[in-house]
């Protein structure tokens, strides 16, 4: 199983968006996939209408196992399978915070699905913390949505920062352009810029597109409802190309 | 969980059925779709036998197990041409799942299956999917005539549903559905596999031990018979090589039978029956050398460093001409009145013949005696040639002992059926390691001499005989060096068979019955 992170310091910056079309595309070449939501917002739960039970709170799932396995549910599509949030993960970093392996958790809670699936997404809160430093220990590749504005290249600065002096590997840390406005001088000029000063940048970007908020009303990922947009084009594109980093 | 299956035989009720599900869930409707499938598998049945299917779909092939129709492997292909072997398919986990169930056997089409598929999706108060319904409305292609097959209803859960799951199964019956233990397409595919002979290339055969030695020979050769026969069409077909490996084998059987057998039928016959079947043997031969090197080629070519190896490249393609010729020259072989006849009249005579004829001394035995007294005649002749070899027996006396082994191996599996399976497996898991010995010993000894054969009669430009020999030369000396290793091993793999426990265990099953009737 190889473990990918939809990761971003900011908020709003197409995570889910992201987690849940490629993971989408990945489904749909037969590979066995999971989304794992970790944020307590749920909204990739939300798009494939799924709802986390009763009784699954943070400490059920920090124990991993038969907790995980018996909460995963599948999506409306063949090879895709959830493992739902709700509000209640707000109080993950406080759940770890309690373990000795604080900040190595999360990958002993796959341990025992990691033969069952091809991939598994993470679908990562915004912010910088336990939860987010387990991600990091726990992801082959970390993919991090970037809106090409100065803002977002400095969080995406501070991010590169923080690993070198947690001394984590920063190689594994994969930037792309998300919501992408050609018309916008600021973007434009930003793209122009930054792939030069910055290693692992990917060349695939996602345009800012109403289909994608469409996401929202279909409950749906937008290859499923808009199989021949742009959109769906560019998550295509950016799923090959991540192919191609997976180690 | 898996889905469960049901049926759905009066084809009128269809409307019936899908309105009375609108009714009871909440449901959304797919658009009917139809697709087509083409099945492969290979003669043997490699794959349903260990519960797998491999099928087109479009541009897609599928790999899926049976029972709960879990999708293990896709992979797009988009050559228009066939795909016979594993190496054929781009490369994939799917490629490699292949290569462990092919191994070196061909896929041919089993059956073209068109589908009709109606889904309902069952849905909860979010509108999500919690289980599926699968309508699959059936048809057989044969030649251009669409036949159809069979109305199968599915249903398909979705984890983390199970509740729901259970509540669509528990409401079929109400619908009038029966619950099927196979799906559709295992039962079609089982059937198919039953109708076409049930090919294992294994002896399948029960024998009794109240049976006469006649009736019990004539079953043995009832069944290789069919063997050579069933193998005749993907010989001429040049489908893949097991074909005829399969073939050979089972001619050497029946000339093994024949002699091994003894004094069941009258002599002259039996001479005569050897002979015809050494025609057989003796037409197969250099097809069968010129397809066990061209399947090495690989491991020949990694033996050898690169600049050694290009010579071979020149033997192989030549190999691979003489080939096509051979295989050519064996099918018109099979189509002939004398191969036809040689089977026929082999045919005709088992037909003909009953153990009332007293025409042979052992004709009325019973056939466990018979058996028990021919096994352990030959054991106790391998253990004495055996024990006798030692590190400077020449090479001959092992290939003698092989050849009593092989014999010996025969005659358990001639006679299997009369005895315990799991001491009979036993006994021949001992012998096989020391078969494996031998005919690794053996095969080593029959490549260096084929090499040097192959260098003696090889004809082409200077420059590249050059290159050539210098291969040939290397592999020679590879292949000798491999031989004296193998020929160390073999003390220990004797000991497999000359051993306290093996002993016992022949002494109980062969001994004392021939004792008891001498």
């Amino acid at each position: 199983m190889k473990t990918i992170a939809v990761y971003s310091m900011k908020g709003g910056v197409g995570k889910t968006a992201s987690a849940v079309n490629l993971a989408y595309l990945a489904a749909n070449e037969g590979k066995n996939t999971l989304i794992c939501d970790l944020d307590p917002q749920a909204a990739s739960s939300y798009y494939f209408r799924i709802k986390a039970s009763k009784n699954f709170k943070p400490n059920k799932f920090i124990k991993g196992g038969k907790e995980i396995d018996k909460n995963i549910k599948g999506t409306d599509y063949p090879c895709l399978d959830l493992l739902p949030s709700k509000l209640s993960y707000r109080n993950m970093d406080l759940a770890l915070d309690a373990l000795k392996n604080s900040k190595t958790r999360l990958r002993k809670i796959f341990k025992d699905i990691k033969y069952e699936y091809d991939y598994l997404f993470l679908d990562c809160p915004p912010g910088i913390s336990l939860i987010s430093e387990n991600v990091f220990n726990a992801s082959d590749v970390i993919l991090v949505p970037l809106i090409p504005t100065t803002l977002s290249v400095r969080t995406y600065i501070k991010l590169l920062k923080f690993f070198k002096k947690q001394k984590m590997d920063r190689s594994k840390i994969y930037p792309f352009f998300s919501m992408v406005e050609k018309r916008k001088l600021l973007h434009q000029e930003t793209i122009k810029k930054m792939p030069k000063k910055l290693d692992n940048f990917l060349k695939a970007e996602i345009p800012y597109r109403s289909d994608v908020e469409k996401m929202g009303i279909h409950r749906k990922p937008v290859p499923a409802f808009f199989p021949n947009s742009d959109a769906t084009k560019s998550y295509i594109e950016l799923w090959k190309e991540l192919k191609t980093i997976i180690p | 969980m898996e889905s469960k299956f049901f049926e759905l035989n009066d084809s009128d009720n269809i409307n019936e059925f899908i309105e009375k599900i609108r009714v009871a869930f909440t449901t959304t409707e797919e658009k009917p779709k139809i697709k087509n499938q083409l099945y492969f598998d290979t003669f043997d049945w490699k794959l349903l036998r260990k519960d797998l299917t491999l099928f087109r779909e479009s541009q897609n092939f599928y790999l899926s197990s049976l029972d709960n129709k879990v999708q293990i492997d896709k992979i797009e292909v988009n050559k228009k041409n066939s795909l016979s072997f594993w190496q054929d398919f781009p490369d994939s986990t799917l490629k490699e799942k292949l290569k462990t169930n092919l191994s070196i056997r061909a896929i041919t089409q089993i059956i073209n299956l068109e589908t009709r598929e109606k889904v309902i999706k069952i849905l909860n108060d979010n509108e999500k999917t919690v289980v599926m319904v699968s309508l699959n409305k059936v048809y057989r292609f044969n030649r251009s005539n669409k036949i159809f097959i069979s109305n199968e209803v599915r249903v398909i859960p979705i984890r983390g549903y199970e509740d729901e799951f259970a509540k669509v199964v528990d409401f079929m019956p109400d619908l009038g559905l029966k619950e099927t233990k196979k799906n559709l397409i295992s039962s079609i595919l089982e059937d198919k596999k039953n109708k076409s002979g049930n090919y294992t290339g294994k002896l399948n055969i029960t024998l009794t031990r109240e049976m006469t030695a006649t009736d019990a020979a004539k079953t043995i050769f009832f069944d290789l018979v069919k063997t050579v026969k069933q193998n005749e069409d993907g010989i001429k077909k040049n489908i893949d090589t097991e074909f005829l490996h399969d073939f050979r084998v089972a001619v050497r059987r029946i000339r093994s039978a024949l002699t091994q057998i003894k004094e069941v039928f009258p002599e002259k016959d039996v001479k005569r029956f050897k002979k015809n079947f050494a025609i057989l043997g003796k037409n197969t031969n250099r097809l069968r050398d010129l397809d066990v090197y061209l399947l090495e080629k690989e491991k020949y070519t990694q033996m050898l460093s690169d600049d050694l190896s290009s010579g071979l490249e020149t033997v192989f393609t030549k190999l691979t001409h003489e080939r096509k010729t051979e295989q050519k020259k064996l099918t018109r072989f099979i189509k002939t009145e004398k191969y036809k006849k040689i089977i026929i009249n082999f045919e005709t005579y088992l037909e003909k013949t009953s153990s009332d004829s007293q025409n042979a001394p052992n004709s009325n035995v019973k056939i466990l005696e018979l058996a028990c007294r021919f096994i352990w005649k030959k054991y106790n002749q391998i253990l004495k040639k055996g024990r006798k070899i030692n590190d400077s027996t020449p090479d001959p006396v092992l290939h003698e002992l092989r050849i009593e082994c092989k014999k010996l191996r025969y005659l358990l599996e001639f006679f299997s059926s009369l005895f315990p399976e799991n001491e009979t497996s036993i006994i021949i898991k001992h012998l096989k390691k020391l078969q494996d010995n031998l005919g690794d010993f053996n095969d080593l000894y029959v490549q260096q001499q084929s090499l040097k054969e192959m260098l003696n009669k090889f004809d082409t430009k200077p420059d590249q005989l050059k290159q050539v020999s210098a291969s040939i030369g290397g592999l020679i000396a590879i292949l000798f060096q491999k031989q004296k290793d193998v020929r160390k091993e073999f003390s220990k793999s004797f000991g497999e068979l000359d051993n306290e426990d093996s002993s016992k265990l022949f002494r109980k099953l062969f001994y004392i019955k021939s004792e008891m009737t001498q």
